[in-house]
This record gives C-alpha cells, sequence and structure tokens, in this order.
C-alpha cells in the first residue's frame, strides 16, 4: 500500500456495531494518521453515553463534531445523535436536522455519499454489522469514484443485512474479519 | 434519475437564486445545495438550472423552492433539556413584563410551538410578544393554521413527558383532516414576516432563538448572522443555539455561557447597548 494514498476513513455500522468500533479503536495504532469518520446507528434521544464509552478504548482522541467543525488527521469523529453529519469540500462537518434517511438520523449514506463526493478515490469506506440497508447506496458512491471499499465479514457479523446489502450493489474490494480491519488500517500507519 | 451538478453549476445556480429571491443561497453550504437541489429538480421533474430559473418567473414555484429550502425543526421539545432550562430562564428572569422573543428562520412550526406551549405552562403567554421569520407564504400559512405531521405524535409525546410539561400533551392539539393543528388560540402574540434570517426586526428583542438555523450556511456567513443578532438583542438577552452549534470568539467577549450543554448565552450588559 502507498503511504499517502488516501486521506480519510469512514465507517458505517449498526446494531453490534459499537463492540466492533471498539475493538477496532482499541487496536488502531496511536499514529494512525487518517481522520476516522464513524455513522452509527444511535438513539436519538440519548445525546451523551455512546462518544465517552467509545472514548475509553480509544488510543485516538475521539470528538462528537459540532457543525462546521474542521477534520483533523489522527482523530475520530462520531455522528452526534439526532443529527446527519456530511463533509464539506473545505474539510469541515455540516450537521443537519434534515428528514431521515432509511429511518434513521445519522444516516451511514448521507456520511459516506459525502465523504466519497469530496474525497474521491482517496477514501476507505467500511461497512460494519447491522440490520439494514442504510450505507449501501454511501458505499456505491465510493465505490463510483474509485475509493477502497471494506465490508466486514458477514460470517463474523451480529447482523449481516447491511454488509450484505452492500455487496448486492458493488463487489467490495475486500471482505474482512473485525482483525483484519484493524491490520489493514494499521498498515496505513507504517 | 437524479440530476448530477458540477461544482460550478452549484455555485452558479446558488447566486442566481440568491440574486432571484433576495435570500442567502450563495452563503450555503455546497452539502446542503447539493443535495437539496438535487430533490427539487427530482421532485419537480426539472432536468436543467436553466429550467429553474425560468420557472421561478412563476410566484408559486418560487414559493415552492423556498418552502423546500427550509428544513423541519423535526420535532416538539427537540432537546428537552434545553426547553426545561429555557423554562427555568423564563420562569426567573421575564414573566413579570412584557417581552420580546425573535425567530428568525421558522421552518415547520414546531420551535415556535414548543416555544408557546412552555410559555402557557409557566403562565407567562400574555406577556411574551413573539415574532416570526419564514421565507415562504406556504410554510406561513402552514405554521399559523397549526399544521404538524401526524407522523411525529409519539416523539412529540414522549418529548413533551422529557420537558416534564404539566398537561396532557394532547391537550394543545386537535386532530384535522390532513394531521394534527395545534391549538391556534395559543398565537393571539405571535406576529408573522415573511423573510430570511437577514430580515431583522425594527426592534430590540429579550430572546432570540436560532436553534439549528445556521447548520445549512457556511461559516463566515455564521458571523454575519450573529453580529447580526447581537445588534437586536438587548443587553442581557438570550441567545439560544442549536445544542452541537457553537458562538465562538469574538462572540465570549459579548456574551456569557449559561448553559454549555444546550448551548445558551447571555448577552453581557453593556452601558452603549
Amino acid at each position: 500500500m502507498v503511504k499517502g494514498a488516501y486521506k480519510a476513513v469512514v465507517i458505517g455500522g449498526s446494531a453490534g456495531s459499537f463492540s466492533v468500533v471498539s475493538k477496532l479503536l482499541s487496536q488502531l495504532r496511536e499514529d494512525f494518521p487518517l481522520p476516522v469518520i464513524i455513522c452509527l446507528h444511535r438513539l436519538k434521544h440519548v445525546r451523551s453515553g455512546l462518544v465517552e464509552s467509545i472514548r475509553l478504548k480509544s488510543k485516538l482522541e475521539v470528538i462528537e463534531p459540532n457543525d462546521k467543525e474542521p477534520i483533523k488527521g489522527g482523530k475520530v469523529y462520531l455522528a452526534p445523535s439526532n443529527y446527519h453529519m456530511f463533509i464539506e469540500y473545505d474539510g469541515t462537518f455540516s450537521l443537519s436536522t434534515e428528514e431521515p434517511l432509511n429511518h434513521s438520523r445519522p444516516s451511514i449514506d448521507h456520511t459516506l455519499s459525502s465523504a466519497a463526493y469530496v474525497y474521491r478515490n482517496k477514501l476507505i469506506g467500511i461497512v460494519l454489522t447491522g440490520a439494514n440497508k442504510d450505507g449501501a447506496k454511501g458505499m456505491k458512491d465510493i465505490a463510483d469514484k474509485r475509493g477502497h471499499t471494506i465490508i466486514q465479514d458477514p460470517k463474523t457479523c451480529e447482523m449481516d443485512t447491511m454488509p450484505k446489502s452492500v455487496a448486492r450493489l458493488i463487489k467490495p474490494n475486500e471482505v474482512l474479519t473485525p482483525e483484519g480491519i484493524v491490520k489493514f488500517l494499521n498498515q496505513l500507519a507504517l | 434519475m437524479a440530476v448530477n451538478f458540477s461544482i460550478s453549476e452549484i455555485r452558479e445556480l446558488s447566486e442566481q437564486l440568491s440574486l432571484k429571491l433576495n435570500l442567502p443561497f450563495r452563503y450555503m453550504t455546497h452539502s446542503f445545495l447539493k443535495r437539496r437541489l438535487g430533490m427539487f429538480f427530482d421532485k419537480q421533474g426539472i432536468r436543467k438550472p436553466a429550467q429553474l430559473i425560468e420557472q421561478l418567473e412563476n410566484g408559486d414555484m418560487s414559493d415552492e423552492l423556498c418552502y423546500f429550502f427550509s428544513v423541519n425543526t423535526t420535532e416538539l421539545f427537540r432537546d428537552a433539556g434545553f426547553w426545561r432550562n429555557l423554562r427555568k430562564l423564563i420562569s426567573a428572569n421575564y414573566c413579570g413584563a412584557s417581552f420580546k422573543i425573535w425567530l428568525p428562520d421558522v421552518a415547520s412550526g414546531e420551535e415556535l410551538f414548543s416555544l408557546l406551549i412552555l410559555l402557557k405552562e409557566i403562565d407567562c403567554l400574555d406577556n411574551a410578544h413573539i415574532l416570526v421569520n419564514s421565507t415562504s407564504d406556504k410554510r406561513i400559512e402552514q405554521i399559523s393554521k397549526g399544521f404538524l405531521s401526524v407522523k411525529k405524535m409519539d416523539v412529540n409525546a414522549y418529548n413533551y413527558k422529557r420537558f416534564e410539561g404539566h398537561q396532557n400533551p394532547e391537550s394543545y392539539f386537535i386532530d384535522g383532516n390532513n394531521g394534527f393543528l395545534f391549538d391556534t388560540s395559543l398565537m393571539h402574540n405571535v406576529s408573522f414576516q415573511k423573510g430570511g434570517i437577514e430580515k431583522v426586526p425594527g426592534e430590540k428583542m429579550d430572546i432570540i432563538l436560532l436553534r439549528n438555523s445556521l447548520l445549512y450556511y457556511i461559516r463566515d456567513y455564521h458571523e454575519t448572522i450573529k453580529d447580526m443578532a447581537d445588534k437586536v438583542l438587548v443587553s442581557g438577552g438570550l441567545m439560544c443555539l442549536g445544542v452541537k452549534e457553537q458562538l465562538p470568539a469574538p462572540y465570549n467577549e459579548r456574551f456569557e455561557c449559561l448553559d454549555e450543554k444546550e448551548k445558551i448565552y447571555k448577552k453581557f450588559r453593556f452601558i452603549k447597548d
């Protein structure tokens, strides 16, 4: 893998993904250079708790961004509850209270598609375990821009609907176990 | 089939819309413009930007576009903690005399209806004079008639409970033909003005509710609007932003943060104000 080939990692997940994300972040190298942008389906009325729990395991700083917050390498960004999260050309986040997509706000499709539009082939998109199809369209957008697409191996998923929905739309570049995803990402820091 | 816009097409179109409708489309974020324009084109069966500009000669189409670009507040008592704290502040500081509240950009009415319920329950409704801006005649008509989507009533009731309201939430609504209708008798001190976020009131305001309205605009424009709101707000007045919005420097020299989590700010008292 060529160092500097990518500018960001974007991850989507739903049912069962909290433990996978915690594992990824606990094993990611401290000097991981890229921003890790995460959109998980979450309870919309519970504003605190999730980011704090993820922080406990992560070696990287975990932030629930405010609107128009700049995106920086080596930080983890988690979409806030009850807001969609988009990436802008100027390297900032925009939040939104627009209607739910796939019954979800935040919607994984929205975050992934906007990241695809901005980072194009410099983006790694990852979809983890989950019980609906949110994220599939976003991964297609990443694939269309020649970004690198990874799904969690459905055999290792608590709910495999989400990665399988991606696989129905595109042929992902990689199908990896959580351990495989960590290994893949850590190579980017070498 | 969704219309795909190039970056330059979006820039050009936003500029044309700003000039045509005298609204700040040019300051909207790229992602928002791309998404909303795409959805609007699909909905209206428009294929090219020039077609839209041509169709805006029709006043109904202009209003429809403005209606479509004003994003729903999403639910009554969104962020119940914010409304609980606002209730405390209004009870403690405002209820004895007349005061004015401005909502610079109201889309779907939930923010206004939440405020009216709050004021009613602290017996402060008659003291409050509320000015509401909206860019669309259709929105103003819907809000002034108390229209509320039937789909959201469960979440509204849940939020009301978290707000720790004093009534049965259903007592504020009647079941209309196409959804629920808010009790419009609570709106006797509400005035509507058609206009965008930049259309400032001619008088000073005691409280400004600017929650989640700036999300769709670029950062530089936030400062323009916050400067404008600062000028309209009386010394000691309250400015309320969305829970994921910020009031950064230089405003920390003009505002005290009363509630960091719920983003409630109080303007310092200045002699020259």
